[in-house]
């Protein structure tokens, strides 16, 4: 693989809270390399989108609680200063939101809006250079009329082509990794499929890395080649997306598979057993082992991290089993 | 034959915005049977959301007439009437009033419908709830303290509260994560089962009905574009439309992925934009589109038995 340009280890999080603490990510190791597509597959308060506003250093610092690394480039954004992160932020490391309606600002024009993300970080120097740069950019996004597209506020525009506005923003500094959280999933499949393809290949011409957060397994195999698997904070599995959807080998990676609608066979998706554990007491050691089918004494101590094959590892005592076996 | 439960004939609504009018539907006939589950899908913007509040008497076509069981149902509907057709929205949160308890939401629908003398409300809404699985310790809860999983199984005790023939479910698991979907498809078809209910089924996501609905009909900018027997749409869908659509499912496995039909997603076609006023209203976004798509219309033109579809050039 080459030199990774997001590397995150033992990365801890909690937010203390009236209730108490919250420990929300426990030893979150994870790494992307430069210009690949990564995804971090959980179900919703899994801390995925935590995760990701960690990286890019919108937590709350009197509340947040966070120790380890997280190496972008050389440099540790978790001792990282605002001022430091403010120059990173928009120009080598972007963001994607879910909903582009909610994320635009309704009150600005679109090309108030791509020419101000241009301005701030130098990419053109003049109003007229940014325009002239912001309408080239969304013409490589497959709009037709970047004139009316600019010219028109949020509520104007379809929500797939708020989308395509916002993939624009968030690749016209030509950053080194964009976060993407959960893009497209409050639009139409189609639109969805679009827009994940826009990405793919948007990405891939300006060698940006992706790392991306979603619920979808399905969106996984269509975008990344390689995924992590998280519950409740935690990294169960990780591994090349093929492999892992063919062979998953932590109970939760395989229970979250089943519950997959699929275009084969005739039975119904299956849901997975239990809640997602309160994050102020969370179980000891595993922390899926309460919804666990294979719970067992074992579970109660942290699970170590194992190799399957190469670049696919699993937390789970019933694969140390199996080797053993 | 006995008539269906549920016949749409003919059903067309439009919108004034200011001076401009808006065809959300078109002609739409349709029909649901005792016991049956009838997927309608679709594109936002298809139309698909509007069908389920005329059905539910929500909203009155411009024309057209709905029946049940036979009988057709005025602009303005009877009590009795209401109480056949209920409907179950996407997002449970805003469905269900914040400042009553799931017991007041509830036992709302018994009240209104007078299926219950008052003495016996608070035991029937604790079988409700049982029976879409929740426990009865959450009946004096507020919806805002509950999961999303848990505020859709209210939404759904309250509308089986008045013991109706159909319901109308529209996009009832698509504000949800997979799990907790697959725990309300699971829901569904138990409840459709055990209280012999008709669905009408309303989702922009076809692998969700897949299993779940014995018919499928395909809106598109409201008409209906491709109508047939759920496990012919899949294998041999007609409209191109309706290819895009399977297409564009995000699947897990290498099998699936061979069945989904090939669609040319690199040709950029656009995303949307205004319906042409003549012609088949898919014909922008059509890379199979050929010279009579920009003239005619296609009529709805049965393929194989109860298969149809609007298109001058199905495939494959």
């Amino acid at each position: 693989m080459t030199a990774p340009i997001l590397d995150i280890r033992g990365l801890d999080l909690s937010f203390d809270m009236f209730e108490g603490r919250s420990h929300v990510l426990r030893q979150v190791a994870l790494t992307v390399g430069a210009g690949q597509r990564v995804a971090l597959v959980g179900e919703s308060g899994c801390g995925k989108s935590v995760l990701l506003r960690a990286i890019l250093g919108l937590l709350d610092r009197r509340k947040r609680v966070m120790t380890g690394e997280i190496r972008f480039d050389g440099t540790d954004l978790v001792r990282e200063r605002e001022s430091g992160l403010r120059a990173i932020r928009g120009s080598r490391i972007s963001m994607i939101f879910q909903d582009p309606s909610s994320s635009l600002n309704p009150v600005f024009t679109i090309a108030d809006q791509l020419t101000e993300v241009i301005l701030r970080h130098g990419t053109a120097k003049t109003t007229q250079a940014a325009l002239a740069l912001a309408t080239s950019a969304l013409r490589l996004v497959a709009i037709d009329e970047p004139e009316r597209v600019l010219a028109s506020y949020p509520f104007q525009l379809s929500g797939g082509m708020n989308q395509r506005v916002m993939i624009t923003m968030a690749l016209i500094n030509r950053p080194r990794l964009v976060l993407a959280d959960e893009p497209g999933t409050a639009l139409d499949v189609t639109i969805q499929e679009q827009t994940l393809r826009l990405m793919r290949r948007l990405t891939t011409d300006i060698g940006a890395a992706v790392l991306m957060v979603t619920h979808n397994l399905g969106v996984v195999r269509e975008f990344a080649e390689y995924v992590y698997v998280m519950y409740a904070g935690t990294i169960v599995e990780h591994g090349p997306v093929d492999e892992l959807l063919e062979s998953p080998r932590h109970p939760y990676t395989a229970a979250l598979l089943a519950a997959v609608p699929r275009l084969d066979g005739h039975s119904l998706p299956r849901p997975i057993a239990g809640t997602v554990p309160n994050f102020l007491s969370p179980p000891p050691g595993c922390r899926f082992q309460p919804r666990c089918p294979h719970a067992r004494p074992a579970c109660d101590a942290p699970p170590p991290m194992l190799t399957v094959a190469a670049g696919h590892e699993v937390a789970c005592v019933l694969h140390a089993e199996k080797v053993a076996a | 034959m006995t008539a269906p439960l549920l016949a749409v004939n003919g059903l067309t609504k439009h919108y004034r915005i200011g001076e401009r009018r808006v065809l959300a539907l078109r002609g739409i006939d349709l029909s649901v049977a005792r016991n049956e589950v009838v997927a309608v899908v679709g594109e936002s913007g298809s139309g698909k959301s509007t069908l389920g509040h005329l059905v539910v008497g929500m909203e009155s076509p411009t024309s057209g007439s709905i029946m049940l069981d036979g009988q057709e149902l005025p602009p303005r509907r009877s009590r009795a009437q209401r109480r056949r057709l209920q409907l179950v929205q996407q997002n449970p949160l805003s469905a269900l009033n914040p400042r009553r308890t799931v017991y007041q939401s509830v036992v709302l629908p018994l009240r209104i419908h007078r299926v219950e003398p008052r003495s016996r409300q608070r035991s029937r809404v604790a079988e409700l709830l049982t029976t879409v699985g929740l426990a009865e310790d959450i009946m004096d809860r507020h919806p805002q303290v509950l999961s999303g999983g848990q505020r859709q199984r209210v939404a759904l005790a309250r509308a089986i509260a008045g013991g109706p023939d159909a319901l109308v479910l529209d996009e009832p698991t698509s504000a949800l994560d997979v799990s907790v979907q697959a725990l309300v498809l699971e829901l569904l078809v138990e409840l459709q089962r055990r209280l012999a209910l008709s669905y009408l089924f309303i989702t922009h996501d076809l692998s969700v009905v897949r299993v779940v609905a014995q018919r499928v009909i395909v809106l598109y900018r409201g008409l209906v574009i491709e109508s047939g027997p759920t496990d012919a749409v899949f294998a041999t869908p007609l409209h191109r439309f309706t290819q895009m659509l399977i297409s564009a499912l995000p699947v897990v496995s290498r099998a699936e992925q061979r069945l989904k039909p090939s669609w040319p997603w690199d040709r950029e076609m656009g995303v949307g934009g205004a319906v042409p006023a003549v012609g088949c209203p898919f014909r922008p976004r059509c890379p199979y589109a050929i010279e009579p798509c920009a003239e005619v219309e296609p009529p709805l033109t049965p393929v194989r038995s109860n298969h149809a579809a609007r298109c001058h050039n199905p495939g494959p």
